[in-house]
């Protein structure tokens, strides 16, 4: 699903238009080579709205209609385990008769390379990782005054 | 080129915005990552989507890949 620019620049920008949004959805699948389904968003971002406006979350949605998988963000491998494992337990058909569902939720691990992440920044365009390692900056502000006021000695 | 409703929709200006820093500090990042977790549960029907597939150019619901298969959902952008 093809969302807003996450991280803007000037070699690649935010949608002014629904033209804007389908030229860098295209850029998106032929320079980073997406070979599945891309599905353009509109242009106010209804579907990504309803689902929760994070900019790289995964969701999978069984049939009939109904939500197996929340992640706040993107792991391939941790989907592709998901999917085998409840395709698995579906299937299963143990002798004291059958299976029931039940809901989890988890913290899970995701592999991060800050520094490729800051060359795709740049790639974006210069702005792109200025205004990034400014949020980094406001953050870290944050947590900081957060950590005084729960103990301010 | 195709054309889009959504050119004139009054909040298409916010939703993209032109500064990731500016999106910081102004406390929308944060809102929106404080209200997923409370956002859909699994178990909950998943809301439509209505895209445009861009290989083709033509629409696409969710709901009519849902009903023929298990359908992975990944939403991203370019930067």
């Amino acid at each position: 699903m093809y969302t807003r620019e996450a991280h803007p620049g000037e070699h690649v920008g935010h949608h002014k238009t629904f033209a804007d949004k389908l030229g860098n959805a295209t850029l998106l699948r032929d320079e980073v080579g997406i070979r599945r389904p891309i599905v353009v968003d509109d242009l106010a971002g209804t579907a990504h709205r309803a689902y929760g406006l994070l900019p790289n979350m995964t969701w999978v949605v069984g049939r009939g209609g109904r939500i197996l998988y929340k992640a706040d963000w993107t792991s391939a491998r941790n989907v592709e385990a998901f999917l085998e494992r409840h395709e698995q337990g579906r299937r299963r058909r143990p002798a004291s008769g059958a299976v029931a569902a039940y809901v989890t939720e988890q913290i899970e691990y995701r592999d991060v390379d800050r520094e490729a992440f800051y060359d795709r920044l740049r790639r974006n365009g210069p702005r792109s990782y200025d205004e990034f390692k400014r949020a980094e900056a406001l953050w870290r502000g944050w947590e900081a005054a957060e950590a005084d006021r729960e103990d301010p000695r | 080129m195709v054309e889009d409703a959504g050119d004139d929709a009054p909040d298409a200006t916010a939703y993209n915005y032109d500064r990731f820093d500016v999106h910081v500090e102004d406390g929308r990042e944060r809102r929106e990552f404080e209200a997923f977790p409370n956002l859909l549960h699994a178990g909950d029907p998943a809301p439509e989507i209505d895209g445009l597939l861009l290989n083709t150019g033509g629409r696409i619901t969710l709901s009519h890949i849902w009903r023929k298969r298990t359908v992975v959902i990944e939403f991203g952008s370019f930067t």
